[in-house]
């Protein structure tokens, strides 16, 4: 990895993650290609330069204990990691949410009394 | 924080073992890629534009798990444990050299541990005291005996510890020993009169019961503390001990306490100490209050007080004794007597004696280390070459040349640690196994187990063998990959590099072996020389141990005289005993007892100082016994006793002092000063001097007397302390065991409750007085040995090598008709060119390093030429027979196939 591209990586980050959370929150388990799909059409255009991008976010989710992945077979009985959001998951979803919030509305009222 | 610290945990988990996380991601993956193919495929695309369009949507599958490990794990810890892997592979596929170089700095690192681990509890901690450094000894110098400190008088003793201000305690002790019988077969045991000050001296506490108090010892209450072995080995480590009787000398002493296990006193170094088992009150009697300016015998030691200065110690001492001096009555003659006192410091007095044994072998184990570290760094260096190739090829590839040098480094510390880990076994080992060879005063201390001083040693060298054997041939291998070694000539330039460089190696290590060498070679010579002085006794076919007889079972001279006799008789009965006889003395045991004397009709200068010879008292046929050899007169005979005219027999000090040039047959001496009221004693033989300290100590002045001659003259401390404990000697046919255990049958046979201490062959008491200089003469010959290998090896090694890189060139001139004599002369002068350099050099570093040998050396000067020359010619064959075998092989080589190996 090269260090140029570090600082779009971290503000995409804190997104991504409360993206991804949210998303499992409202539609349940989900696998990485359903994921990402959905990602997609949420935001009506591809957000990520490729589907793999999801990856890194979710075992950063799962290492701190917010989602819970488990191996299960699709509606085309194939295998695929389905990831669950769990109870910590739930109430860190909450606070991010409500953080985020407070921050966009604050970079609203700066952005807006600047201009 | 939690979510967090969970996260921390497991990507710190995922640097050890993350092969199973690997494998799921690897599977998820593929699932994914899967969905997303079928997807396509759904949508119409044909399946081989269905996967290109799934990888395409996905992205880079390798990026992918990169950042997922990224994500994961700890990078650069990840990095590091790969790198050791990629290190433990490297070094796995080449097991001829990682072993060599394993175990090469195994044997440097290991021998510098085990000596280091000496040197720490011989030079660092010699007092196993707490804030030892506010010890120190009270000594008197006394002019008209000497002008060394010597110990002090019983009254002197009472006046420091009441009179002084700077010492907390201010002790006396005195060595005693004592017959300890109750259980079992009675046996002789080291015991020490001491004050109760003593131990808030040493600030020592007993692990049972308590220490002694001012009463007990001001009223000789018969109690006693005895030591953690002796607790063990006599009490059976009863829990119950306070209350119970050790009948020492046939007098009951109650135990009042128990000293912890690894407490010492006196410690073993000060010359003819023995430590205690058992300790009593001092109790002076008060003969001995009043014995001012008599006996120096009494050992004083003492604490000073925090921020007291040794100066200002001694100065408190020297207050008091001008204030006895002061006091003092002029002698007879209207001399007045003075003296003066001095507090030493004690850890010197302990660690001092080992200094020069100790500081020698640090120097040769340092040696020995370097030439290891250099034997491994050519070795790097000769295989660095083979693998130039591989660092260019991982710098092409990006590795960057920091990332290959680390790797490089790594590998270094890699061989280093793990040769540590061995030496450090080894060393445990080695001290453990060898513990025997160890002379006593050092092997007390080698008791210490490994300390953490010892390991941050351990740790550090580790550290340093890494830098030193590394960094170098590391470096060099950089910098010759960005001079790009892919093409040859880059690689041809770097050979001659690295050939320039290792021959300095090779030099250097010659060198060092050399003066390993030297120093060995003097050892040797001085150790055959110690074992060829004549000791003045006849070792072989003779057994001795010493007997004491118990006051209260012996109460008078005659009863003591009377149990002599019938020992000597029963001794004399025996079958295989030729001769037998008690004295007061035994060769090289050190024990002895100094006396001032009378010549008459003396040669000597006339001479302030007074006339002092050994006196040894003697009975039976103890001189003939011990195998001294008469020069003139006779033996004593049985003729000679206490109705006859008083004898003495002297050694030859004595004749060469007092009656040089005369007959000294015939001549007389009397014991004590001119005015003295003792008999006068005739000299009938002369025998040769007999070594009492050591066979490095030339012997002083010794006279023998007949006990049933001098019994009824002796002062009663003599007879109380030398003529109740004597050795026995016995000399006849058979083995020196079978006659020591017919000795210890004797003397059972006489008294029952008697025991035999220290029983042994003569032979035995000759090779211990030379144990210490075996050890170091030991030691000294495996580092020399060991330096010589690695010499030949490294010698070896280069020359090898150098073969091998010039094989076209070999080839060529072989080719061009030079004959196989001239090719081996060709190398052979090469490899013999570095050995005589390196022989040059050492010599000189020899030059300069032998003359701190000095004190270790005996009849041998630090320069000693035969010693060097010897060194360097030994040095000079290996060196060469080192350079033969490849020099030969180079001329085997057949011309046709080096030419074409390119």
């Amino acid at each position: 990895m090269t260090s140029g591209r570090k600082p779009k990586v971290e503000i995409l980050q804190g997104t991504l993650d409360l993206i991804v959370l949210r998303a499992l929150f409202t539609m349940g388990p989900q696998h990485a290609y359903s994921l990402a799909t959905r990602l997609e059409q949420v935001t009506e255009h591809p957000l990520m330069l490729n589907q793999g991008t999801l990856y890194p976010a979710l075992v950063r989710l799962e290492q701190k204990g917010w989602i819970k992945g488990a191996w299960q077979k699709t509606e085309n009985n194939r295998d695929a990691k389905y990831y669950a959001i769990t109870r910590a998951g739930t109430r860190a979803l909450d606070e991010q949410t409500e953080r985020w919030r407070r921050l966009a509305g604050l970079v609203d009222r700066l952005l807006l009394d600047e201009s | 924080m939690n979510a967090n610290w969970r996260r921390g945990w497991l990507r710190l988990r995922n640097v050890f073992g993350s092969a199973r996380v690997e494998r799921e991601l690897a599977r998820e993956v593929a699932s994914h890629l899967e969905l997303l193919e079928q997807e396509f495929l759904r949508r119409g695309l044909p399946p081989q534009d269905a996967r290109t369009a799934a990888r395409r949507a996905f992205g880079g599958v390798e990026q992918v798990k990169e950042r997922h490990r990224e994500e994961r794990s700890i990078m650069w810890l990840d990095d590091a444990r790969r790198d050791l892997q990629y290190a433990t592979r490297t070094l796995r596929r080449t097991p001829g050299f990682t072993t060599i170089a394993i175990a090469t700095l195994a044997l440097g690192i290991g021998a510098a541990t085990a000596i280091f681990s000496l040197a720490d509890a011989a030079l660092l901690h010699p007092l196993p005291f707490p804030d030892a450094d506010r010890l120190v000894t009270v000594n008197e110098i006394v002019p008209f005996i000497g002008d060394r400190p010597i110990r002090v008088t019983a009254p002197d003793l009472l006046d420091y510890e009441q009179q002084t201000h700077n010492f907390s305690a201010v002790a006396g002790w005195i060595g005693i020993s004592f017959e300890l019988s109750g259980v079992g077969q009675s046996e002789t045991i080291q015991a020490a009169r001491v004050t109760p000050s003593l131990f808030a001296a040493l600030q020592a506490q007993p692990s049972l019961g308590r220490v002694f108090t001012d009463d007990e010892d001001r009223k000789d209450v018969p109690v006693c503390i005895v030591s953690d072995g002796l607790w063990q080995r006599w009490f059976g480590a009863d829990p119950h001990v306070l209350g119970r009787v050790a009948i020492l000398d046939r007098k009951p002493y109650k135990v009042i306490g128990v000293m912890p296990r690894g407490f010492a006193f006196p410690l073993e170094g000060t010359a003819g100490v023995r430590t205690a088992d058992l300790w009593v009150p001092m109790s002076l009697t008060p003969a001995e209050r009043q014995a001012r300016l008599d006996n120096w015998s009494y050992n004083a030691l003492a604490r000073m007080r925090p921020g007291v200065t040794i100066a200002q110690a001694s100065a408190d001492l020297e207050s008091v004794a001008r204030h006895i001096v002061s006091e003092l009555a002029p002698l007879p003659n209207g001399t007045r007597v003075t003296f003066s006192a001095v507090a030493r410091p004690l850890a010197p007095q302990v660690s001092g004696p080992l200094r020069p044994l100790v500081t020698t072998l640090l120097g040769a184990v340092a040696c020995l280390l370097l030439i290891a570290c250099v034997n491994v760094a050519n070795l790097l260096l000769a295989r660095g070459a083979h693998r130039e190739r591989e660092f260019a090829i991982r710098v092409a590839l990006g590795a960057g040349r920091r990332r290959v040098f680390q790797q490089l480094v790594l590998e270094t510390l890699l061989i280093a640690a793990v040769a540590a880990l061995a030496g450090s076994l080894l060393a445990w080992w080695s001290v453990r196994t060898f513990s025997y060879v160890i002379p006593a005063r050092l092997a007390a201390l080698a008791q210490a187990p490994f300390n953490w001083q010892v390991l941050l040693f351990t740790v550090g060298i580790t550290i340093a063998v890494t830098v030193l054997v590394g960094i170098v041939p590391g470096i060099g291998a950089i910098r010759r990959v960005r001079g790009n070694a892919m093409n040859e000539r880059g690689a041809a330039s770097g050979n001659v590099d690295r050939r320039r460089l290792r021959s300095t190696l090779v030099v250097v290590e010659v060198a060092l072996a050399l003066v390993l060498l030297v120093g060995a070679g003097l050892l040797g010579r001085s150790f055959s020389d110690l074992l060829r002085t004549y000791p003045g006794f006849d070792p072989e076919g003779a057994a001795a141990g010493s007997i004491g007889l118990p006051e209260t079972a012996y109460p008078d001279t005659a009863r003591e005289q009377q149990t002599w006799r019938a020992l000597l008789d029963r001794l004399r009965a025996l079958p295989g005993t030729t001769v037998a006889g008690v004295g007061t003395s035994l060769p090289l045991n050190g024990r002895r007892n100094e006396r001032v004397f009378t010549p008459a009709d003396s040669t000597a200068p006339p001479n302030t100082s007074l006339d002092i010879s050994a006196m040894t008292t003697v009975d039976g046929q103890y001189l003939q016994a011990i195998g001294a050899s008469l020069v003139r007169g006779r033996y004593f005979t049985a003729h000679d006793d206490a109705h006859a005219a008083p004898v003495a027999i002297v050694t030859e000090s004595v004749w060469r002092q007092y009656w040089n040039g005369q007959d000294p047959i015939g001549k007389r001496l009397k014991w004590g000063g001119r005015d003295s009221s003792q008999p006068w004693l005739t000299v009938v033989g002369v025998v040769k001097d007999v070594k009492q300290d050591g066979l490095d100590t030339p012997a002083g002045p010794q006279i023998y007397v007949r006990s049933d001659q001098i019994a009824s003259s002796v002062p009663a401390e003599y007879r109380a302390q030398h003529l109740r404990s004597m050795f026995g000697v016995v000399r006849g046919r058979g083995s020196a065991d079978r006659l020591a255990a017919d000795l210890r049958q004797a003397v059972r046979a006489v008294d029952p409750r008697l025991s035999v201490a220290h029983l042994e062959p003569l032979a035995d008491t000759l090779a211990t007085s030379a144990s210490p200089e075996r050890f170091n003469l030991l030691l000294m010959l495996a580092f020399a040995a060991a330096a010589l290998a690695l010499a030949a090896i490294g010698v070896y090694g280069v020359m090898a090598y150098s073969v091998t890189q010039r094989r076209q060139e070999i080839g060529l001139r072989m080719a061009l008709g030079a004959d196989a004599g001239t090719l081996v002369r060709m190398i052979l002068g090469r490899g013999l060119l570095l050995a005589l350099v390196g022989i040059a050099l050492g010599t000189a570093g020899a030059i300069v390093t032998t003359p701190a040998l000095r004190s270790l050396l005996f009849g041998v000067q630090p320069l000693d030429p035969p010693t060097f020359g010897t060194a360097a010619l030994l040095l000079f064959v290996v060196a060469a027979l080192a350079t033969y075998i490849p020099a030969r092989r180079a001329s085997q080589v057949d011309p046709q196939i080096a030419l074409r190996s390119e």
